[in-house]
């Protein structure tokens, strides 16, 4: 052992360690503060001479997880290399995925049901669409939104009123009104945009529309792109649209240029896709972490649990057949055996790519993970999720054979081929998290064979996109599923997922 | 579990990350240098160091070298599913107590004859101390072996994943402390700190807690031009261009979704085999014998031959397809397929 020098102690290297812990947590790396003395020491014993050295040996120290890599070259980046990420736009929320990359006067439409429509569906059917007799009342009969509410009233135009009686509430614990501000036809940041606020009872006086005033105004537009209804654009709109996507390609061939021999890799900042992923891992390693398999019975020297006498007399013989090693038989938590099911239809095609990665890593992380996607039949898409890269995933499951896409989800029947033909798949070790909106389009919901589904296996959890106020719409079936799971979580993204992942994992265990 | 020791030589201890890194070299370990810095700050902090990364790029390796190279001893817990305190701290030599009870038997009885009463009797055993709780019947497993050594020693806990959290937490007391407590005996701290390498192929999530307590390093495949000169030093008969050859392989395999990569030693004996085949196994059908070295699972043998079949076409015919973003191509795939299904019913 070597013993380092005893020198007069520097007080610098006391508040570069501890502002560093500082930096780190700020970027998600969770360093206790028995690790910022570990960085002293380390800052101490190898010196800012070598950077990359001092990089190695912090790392070490701070670096527990993977996910935390990044975390940890950010912060290191910019506490010694003093290299900008721009804490401006750190403090604001940003949009997840591709729309990250976009400059921030262009909306990337994540939910635009058109996109998925052209994804999914025949390149033809729009413009067969476009022949067809323009139908006034189609958009009324419709609906806006899959999960329209009965008693919905839009208001359009500033002439229309809603006002709400009172004085006819006959329910005595009052009640609930949602109001849901749309912001029809806006084009540009920072106008109004749709959020859903609850108010209670009374009517709405000064003080109350001061406060949804309030609410609005401190609404954030960045969070809410998704949301822009692209129908009928002005033509004003239209040219700050080309104007925008204009500076975008304008700024794309800048970067480009200025980047002559590498054009893979952009520097500017964080890469979403990678953070993404690294919620995502995150987000898996905790819910392996959280799990536990079925428990089985082991022989163990132990205080407690059944005697095991077959272990007991053989242990036994060394000390002349007295048994002085006790063997008992206790229970141990087994190994994490899960049994993943994907829907993949077009209602819940916008976390459809989530949801695979998710699968992905965690049949990465745990080792027996089958993964089945269904749209209206199931389909076992272990070995091509596995063939796959993180990229591909969505690719590799959605070209499976037998996987029809533009069929219409019916969570029915997907159980009751799930139980004929992948029925050896679910066992009393097997631990099922099920993962869509279980709308099956008016087909049956067939709870009967999710309750034998749930009795078959270990434990059943089911991770849905959608709110809990949709689940007991009409088409909706997860107000039946959910009496048979131990666990419902709603989750739309790697983040939520890591917030609710403690719950899904108790869930699963 | 193996305990094993190697001919320690005189102690001696590493002043600069490149000593380490020579000391290693002359072990025929080519250490990277980022792993160096860490390995060096781990014996200058005491600090337990945990190796995570897929079997087969050295993990345990180092541990053996860095024994040598430091001339200390190496103490080796391997673990496995269901390992237990007493395979791993210590245990009670329940055999020979009972023997030396049984030879005592007499004496003892006649020192009680003297007790009138069987209570009298009771108490008198009590108080007598008959010796059978003693650092003679103890016997001392890795954890506890490393412990008690009188010479500095490399405590290598290999594969730790494979225990249970139990065994995780019975080692926090010895990673963190540095000794062992045994109940009838006292505490031991340890005469010399030993430095411990923990090993882990991350087929399980360690605990926050053991994590907190180690030096934490990401041990990754090295860069191809790194792995041939392992391969070199440890196959030095072997020519430069089929180790680079098979290096090449061994690399491409990797990319693969495969069940298990090639692991250094498996590519070290792949460069031996495709030197015995002569040609350095630039034939296809000497090149299907080296994945037999290399790959190990039939699932995995069918894809690394698919790859290699599909490189080798995509190699001959130039891609002359209408270039379409994958999802619209997969798509196309599956509802082509759907409808072939469609018309055969």
């Amino acid at each position: 052992m070597i013993t380092v020098a005893a020198r007069p102690r520097d007080g610098v290297l006391d508040v570069l360690s501890v502002t560093f812990g500082r930096v780190l947590r700020a970027h998600a790396v969770s360093v206790s503060p028995s690790e910022v003395i570990e960085i002293r020491r380390v800052m101490d014993i190898v010196g800012a001479a070598d950077i990359d050295r001092l990089r190695s040996g912090l790392c070490c120290v701070c670096v527990k997880y993977a996910y935390e890599r990044p975390g940890f070259g950010r912060a290191f980046d910019m506490f010694f290399r003093g290299s900008d990420i721009g804490v401006d736009n750190l403090a604001q929320p940003r949009p997840r995925g591709a729309a990250d990359v976009l400059p921030d006067d262009v909306a990337w439409d994540d939910d635009f049901t058109g996109a998925a429509r052209m994804i999914g569906a025949d390149e033809h059917t729009d413009e067969v669409g476009d022949l067809m007799a323009d139908d006034p009342d189609a958009r009324e009969r419709h609906g806006e939104s899959a999960h329209r509410e009965e008693n919905d009233f839009s208001v359009s135009a500033g002439a229309e009123q809603l006002a709400v009686d009172t004085d006819t509430e006959s329910v005595a614990g009052g009640v609930t009104y949602t109001i849901e501000v749309s912001e029809a036809d806006s084009a540009s940041v920072g106008e109004l945009t749709g959020e859903a606020t609850r108010v209670r009872g009374t009517p709405i006086g000064l003080r109350d529309a001061a406060a949804i005033l309030r609410a609005l105004d401190s609404y954030d537009a960045r969070r809410a792109y998704g949301t822009d209804d692209g129908e009928g654009l002005s033509d004003r709109h239209r040219a700050e649209l080309v104007k925008a996507l204009n500076a975008f390609i304008e700024a794309l061939g800048q970067r480009l240029a200025a980047q002559p021999g590498d054009t893979t890799h952009v520097d500017d900042g964080p890469d979403p896709v990678r953070v993404d992923q690294a919620d995502i891992d995150r987000a898996c390693h905790r819910l392996v972490q959280r799990m536990r398999g079925a428990p089985r019975r082991v022989a163990r020297r132990a205080d407690h649990g059944g005697l095991d006498m077959r272990r007991t007399m053989r242990a036994s013989v060394a000390t002349d057949g007295v048994p002085l090693e006790l063997w008992r038989r206790i229970h141990r938590k087994g190994p994490v055996r899960l049994l993943l099911l994907a829907d993949v239809s077009l209602s819940v095609r916008p976390v459809t790519g989530f949801i695979l990665r998710l699968a992905q890593t965690l049949h990465r992380v745990g080792g027996r993970c089958e993964v089945i996607a269904f749209v209206d039949r199931p389909v076992l898409v272990t070995d091509a999720l596995r063939a796959a890269n993180a990229d591909s995933a969505l690719t590799a499951v959605l070209a499976a054979d037998g996987l029809d896409l533009a069929a219409t989800s019916d969570y029915g029947s997907v159980w009751e081929e799930l139980l004929d033909s992948y029925g050896d798949l679910v066992t009393k070790r097997t631990s099922v998290l099920v993962v869509g909106d279980a709308r099956s389009n008016g087909f049956s919901p067939r709870a009967e064979l999710f309750a034998e589904l749930s009795r078959r296996a270990h434990r059943v959890a089911w991770v849905t996109p959608e709110p809990a106020r949709y689940w007991a719409q009409t088409g909706c079936g997860l107000k039946e599923y959910a009496p048979n799971c131990a666990g419902v979580v709603s989750a739309r993204d790697g983040a939520e997922l890591v917030r609710r992942c403690d719950e899904l994992g108790n869930a699963l265990s | 579990m193996i305990t094993s020791t190697t001919t320690a030589t005189e102690p001696k201890a590493f002043d600069t990350v490149e000593e380490l890194s020579a000391g290693l070299a002359d072990q025929g370990y080519l250490i990277d240098d980022e792993l160096a810095v860490v390995v060096h700050l781990a014996t200058l902090l005491d600090r337990p160091l945990l190796l995570e990364g897929p079997a087969g790029v050295g993990k345990t390796e180092l541990a053996k070298s860095l024994a040598v190279a430091a001339g200390r001893e190496l103490i080796r817990l391997q673990c496995y599913e269901g390992l237990d305190e007493a395979r791993a701290l210590y245990e009670w030599d329940y055999a020979r107590q009972l023997l030396h009870v049984q030879m005592l038997r007499d004496r003892i009885s006649g020192e009680l004859a003297v007790e009138s009463s069987l209570a009298g009797a009771s108490k008198a055993l009590a108080r007598t101390d008959v010796g059978v709780y003693t650092e003679d019947f103890l016997v001392p497993r890795p954890l506890l072996a490393a412990i008690t050594s009188t010479v500095p020693t490399v405590l290598l806990v290999d594969e730790i994943d494979r225990t249970d959290e139990a065994m995780e937490a019975v080692m926090l007391e010895v990673l963190a402390e540095r000794q062992v407590t045994v109940p009838e005996l006292g505490t031991f701290v340890a005469r010399s700190v030993p430095w411990v390498i923990l090993t882990s192929n991350d087929t399980r999530e360690l605990s926050p807690a053991l994590k907190r307590r180690c030096l934490h390093f990401q041990v990754d495949y090295p860069d191809a031009e790194r792995e041939c000169r392992i391969v070199a030093v440890r196959a030095p008969a072997v020519e430069k261009s089929v180790i680079e050859r098979v290096v090449g392989l061994a690399r491409d395999l990797r990319e693969l979704p495969l069940r298990k990569s090639p692991s250094i030693a498996e590519v070290i004996d792949a460069a031996r085999a495709a030197a015995h085949l002569g040609d350095g196994g630039q034939d296809a059908t000497h090149r299907r014998v080296l994945l037999s070295l290399l790959v190990k699972f039939g699932s995995d043998l069918d894809i690394a031959r698919r790859s290699i079949e599909t490189a080798a076409v995509q190699s001959n015919v130039q891609s002359s397809e209408p270039a379409g973003s994958g999802t619209s191509s997969a798509f196309g795939l599956g509802r082509a397929r759907s409808a072939e299904r469609a018309q055969r019913r």
